[in-house]
């Protein structure tokens, strides 16, 4: 595969975001960046560190990436943590934050020691703030979910490592929290244009992985795509489904992902399956092959897309379907809400029938879904693409070598 | 000796000033206490919106969000005939937003909350100024140098520039073209009302004029 460059992006940010992010880049000329998080494939962050840090090094800054190591009691308690942060009651105990600290001291020798910058991702590094040595380097700390419901006990013993580090990123203003000490930047997260999940893809392409799981190229059909979890609620969105079937012949098709190492999700799965096949006209696709490919394939052909959404972090799926210039009808929570500007890129429902109403609006009035479709693909083109995310993350970067607010003239 | 035009670029990422409105009664007290990079952003923050699709994008952010959220129609078409033109300061741009708000709620007691994922965060840009690295000569430099440059150029030195100086013209440009002899089109362009566009569509007004004008040349 040909390596991106960043003059890739030119015919679709302009050249000026790009002439942005260089001339950003030689006010922090050899600069060295690392990256900290907890696993090199799977999930959002693994995925958004591969496609940044190329970049990153293509402007001159030299960036690696480092990854912690823990034993699966870590890992376990840091799924915790995160259903704990994304608000849900969870168990946690003394133990645990004892067992949280004795890894992150296991992993103090990982912090690069001549890095100018230190960048931790998510909850499960962030305690090696403790081992930073003040006033040597900077040290951000990227939180990729919604932690505005996080569980207090938790976030108690979370807060202040927070506040050790020169600056917290968030993905929308309500994700921020009141309480710390550190300034707190928002800047939303991206999707490649590039990648596999959001490249174009020729006609035969797209026959190719809807044919493998029996659609075909002219074929209609209402799409959801989620991993099986209760909170993008699949049931939801097979409800809406059931009142649309009244007035349209239409399948729906519910792509999904779990782990075999996740339980709950094991157990959405079961749920939804037991309720898909009792109604005609679902497909669900669970753990596709090869999952990005697929993904694409159907985000194109489909007629509706569904985010029925009970509760979201920043939604990249929605922003992965609008690139498609898809109207998607999204559960009016988090990013979701961020990125659908209602009756214009999509639409933002808060109930079953609502996603009811509009998918059969969508489907009666395919001008309608072109427009907005069209509209959904320039908000995404403006906003939410790689090249956006990398000038705020160096202003970011630059905030912190430079503390203070409002203008700062730099060279002038 | 004649001095070229240094074209400069402002790059910003967006933070929290740690200030939330969950009420009218709420905004007021925020607009009290913000600092002015916060005033400043949310009064140009439609700006930056390059897709006008929903006609209420083309409003500042108060008056959105008290015609959105509140559904305080009346106030909300105070607020967003607040014209930065007007003022010199984004001190007086702040007050005029308090006396609005203050004389619309009168004597009102009681003020509806709305939901906590409703509320409007107070946020300011924290950005920097950097050298382009592209200078003009003359005006066909001028021309292809403001051709290669976004929303950042604009910002500093059409937007901002009006708080930063108390001259004959209120941007960068007008001031450089009546210096070098040019003054009909430092005119053409101080008389542009950047309120009225998004930046890549003001960018793009300005280029036509420069243009026009060496054609006519």
């Amino acid at each position: 595969m040909k390596k991106i460059k960043l003059e890739d992006y030119i015919p679709l940010v302009g050249e000026s975001l790009v002439m942005e992010i260089k001339l950003l880049a030689q006010q922090l000329k050899g600069a060295r960046i690392q990256h900290i998080n907890s696993t090199k494939t799977g999930g959002g962050v693994a995925e958004l560190l591969n496609q940044l840090i190329p970049l990153m090094n293509e402007v001159g800054l030299e960036t690696n990436w480092t990854v912690i190591e823990g034993t699966e009691e870590f890992f376990d308690l840091t799924k915790s943590f995160h259903v704990a942060l994304h608000g849900t009651k969870t168990r946690i105990t003394q133990k645990m934050f004892q067992f949280y600290k004795k890894t992150q001291i296991a992993n103090r020798e990982k912090i690069d020691k001549n890095a100018d910058f230190v960048i931790l991702h998510d909850p499960q590094p962030l305690g090696l703030s403790e081992f930073r040595q003040k006033g040597k380097n900077k040290w951000i700390w990227c939180c990729h979910i919604d932690i505005s419901e996080a569980s207090i006990r938790l976030w108690r013993f979370l807060s202040p490592l927070v506040d050790l580090v020169d600056g917290a990123i968030f993905h929308i203003p309500q994700f921020t929290k009141a309480d710390l000490d550190i300034p707190q930047y928002v800047m939303p997260p991206f999707i490649d244009p590039f990648s596999e999940k959001n490249k174009d893809l020729t006609k035969v392409e797209i026959s190719k992985y809807l044919k493998k799981y029996g659609f075909s190229i002219n074929e209609q059909f209402i799409l959801q795509v989620s991993r099986f979890d209760k909170l993008k609620d699949p049931l939801g969105a097979l409800q809406a489904f059931k009142i649309v079937q009244k007035s349209f012949d239409i399948p729906f098709v519910y792509i999904g992902n779990f782990a075999p190492d996740d339980p709950p999700g094991e157990r959405v799965y079961k749920e939804f399956i037991q309720e898909a096949n009792k109604v005609p006209g679902v497909t669900v696709i669970a753990n596709p092959d090869p999952n990005d490919l697929v993904v694409n394939a159907f985000q194109r052909s489909a007629s509706v897309v569904l985010q029925k959404s009970i509760r979201e972090g920043f939604g990249l799926v929605v922003t992965e379907a609008m690139w498609k210039k898809k109207a998607v009808i999204g559960g009016n929570t988090g990013g979701i809400r961020y990125q659908i500007i209602d009756e214009k890129t999509g639409f933002l429902v808060n109930t079953v029938e609502g996603a009811a109403f509009w998918s059969r609006q969508l489907l009666s009035n395919p001008k309608l879904a072109t427009l907005l479709g069209e509209q959904a693909y320039n908000r995404v083109k403006s906003n939410f693409l790689l090249p956006h995310y990398l000038r705020h993350l160096l202003c970011v970067l630059l905030s912190t070598k430079h503390p203070g607010r409002g203008v700062t003239y730099l060279n002038k | 000796m004649k001095e070229n035009f240094r074209f400069f670029t402002e790059v910003g990422v967006v933070s929290w000033t740690g200030f939330i409105a969950d009420s009218l009664y709420s905004l007021l007290k925020g607009l009290q206490y913000i600092p002015g990079s916060s005033i400043f952003y949310h009064l140009h923050h439609a700006l930056f919106h390059r897709q006008r699709i929903n006609l209420h994008y083309t409003m500042n952010d108060f008056a959105r969000w008290t015609n959105n959220t509140l559904g305080e129609k009346p106030l909300a078409e105070k607020l967003a005939s607040v014209d930065p033109l007007q003022f010199n300061s984004i001190r007086d741009g702040r007050e005029k937003l308090i006396r609005y708000i203050e004389n619309y709620i009168g004597e009102i007691q009681v003020f509806p909350r709305v939901p906590k994922v409703r509320e409007f965060y107070f946020m300011e840009l924290r950005s920097f100024v950097i050298p382009a690295n592209i200078e003009a000569e003359n005006l066909n430099d001028f021309i292809n140098g403001l051709q290669k440059l976004g929303r950042g150029t604009m910002l500093h030195h059409f937007i901002e520039a009006r708080f930063r100086q108390n001259g004959k013209y209120h941007n960068d440009f007008s001031k450089w073209f009546e210096k070098y002899g040019e003054k009909e089109i430092a005119q053409k362009l101080d008389k542009l009302n950047p309120y009225l566009y998004d930046l890549d569509t003001l960018r793009k007004m300005i280029i036509d004029i420069l243009k026009e004008h060496r054609e006519k040349n």
